[in-house]
């Protein structure tokens, strides 16, 4: 389960703030990308990553 | 639709570009390992703006010189004659196929994912103390075939565009459908055309692979792993993002681990930020 943290910066470098206006854009986005690899174990990994980077997930 | 038959698939072969002149001698008298650097900036000197081309890579944070270079010698010596070979083949690819002259693609667009391509497998390279001039040569150029099917027939990617929509499948899947040959197969051939380093060769062919190659694997694994990670911190920036699948084995012939990339993470995405904003 994703827990997004609203309105935190998830690192000084990141330009993508989550808030309340974009995190559904976000998600949608990241599904879109990754949605030819639902069974590629490996790719999943790397998706729980990007969540994390984006929406700074506790996983 | 129709597929390319062999006869137009050697047509196409046959168009495609050269390297500048003066790329190609100074590559050569580099691989002939008499070269000085004096030599090496005489050929040059006799395109202006390949020099400026040049000492504007040579200057960029991914060689991380950062405006201290002002003359091909000095290039030469700072960054060996090595370096000097890798950025020239990048400086040669640039010029050949400019952003300024998109046919179909943006070549703009292009441009700036080659480039967070060959930052980020530097990048890594240097992490995983692999050779970062060719990790940043086959960065830049692995998606070379793109470019060259942007040149040489433009016409035909529109109709690769609605394949790959209609059937909802990846990019150099519908370039095989559609044209017979993926960019991957293109751009090989280019880059035996360019005798560009063997190893860059088989990645620009192999980096959406299933499997690694049994040479150069290591070269082929980071370049994937870069492309992966710069689509998958582009999905906010470019519409349609979709994430290419990994190679088999990739992490482990690169002795890294996802937390390790984890780690890494935020400098990645801010050296895909510096070079998108470049």
């Amino acid at each position: 389960m994703i827990t997004i943290m609203s309105d935190e910066k998830i690192h000084p470098d990141a330009d993508i703030t989550v808030s309340d206006s974009n995190r559904d854009e976000i998600v949608t986005r990241i599904e879109r990308a990754f949605c030819k690899v639902k069974n590629d174990s490996e790719l999943k990994e790397l998706r729980l990553i990007v969540e994390e980077y984006y929406l700074g997930a506790q996983l | 639709m129709s597929v390319m038959n062999a006869a137009e698939l050697e047509q196409l072969i046959n168009q495609l570009p050269v390297l500048p002149a003066v790329v190609q001698r100074a590559v050569e008298v580099i691989d002939s390992e008499e070269a000085s650097q004096s030599e090496v900036a005489d050929i040059l000197a006799q395109d202006p703006a390949m020099v400026t081309q040049l000492l504007g890579l040579a200057n960029s944070p991914f060689y991380g010189l950062s405006g201290k270079v002002l003359s091909i010698e000095k290039a030469c010596i700072i960054l060996g004659m090595h370096t000097i070979r890798n950025a020239l083949l990048a400086a040669g690819a640039m010029r050949t196929f400019p952003a300024s002259s998109s046919r179909y693609y943006d070549r703009e667009v292009l441009w700036q994912h080659a480039l967070s391509v060959a930052g980020v497998a530097k990048f890594l390279a240097s992490r995983l103390r692999m050779d970062e001039g060719s990790a940043f040569t086959a960065g830049l150029l692995h998606d070379i075939g793109k470019l060259a099917f942007d040149e040489c027939c433009p016409e035909r990617l529109a109709e690769v565009n609605l394949y790959q929509r209609e059937n909802d499948c990846y990019e150099y899947e519908a370039e095989l459908v559609v044209l017979g040959i993926g960019h991957m197969k293109l751009g090989e051939k280019l880059a035996q055309y360019w005798k560009l380093p063997a190893a860059v060769t088989v990645t620009i062919a192999g980096h959406h692979s299933a499997n690694l190659a049994e040479e150069n694997s290591e070269l082929m694994a980071l370049v994937n792993l870069s492309d992966l990670l710069c689509h998958s911190l582009q999905i906010m920036s470019q519409d349609d993002v979709t994430v290419p699948p990994l190679i088999n084995n990739c992490l482990p012939t690169l002795n890294v681990t996802w937390d390790q990339i984890r780690e890494w993470l935020p400098e990645i995405g801010a050296l895909i930020q510096q070079t998108t904003r470049a």
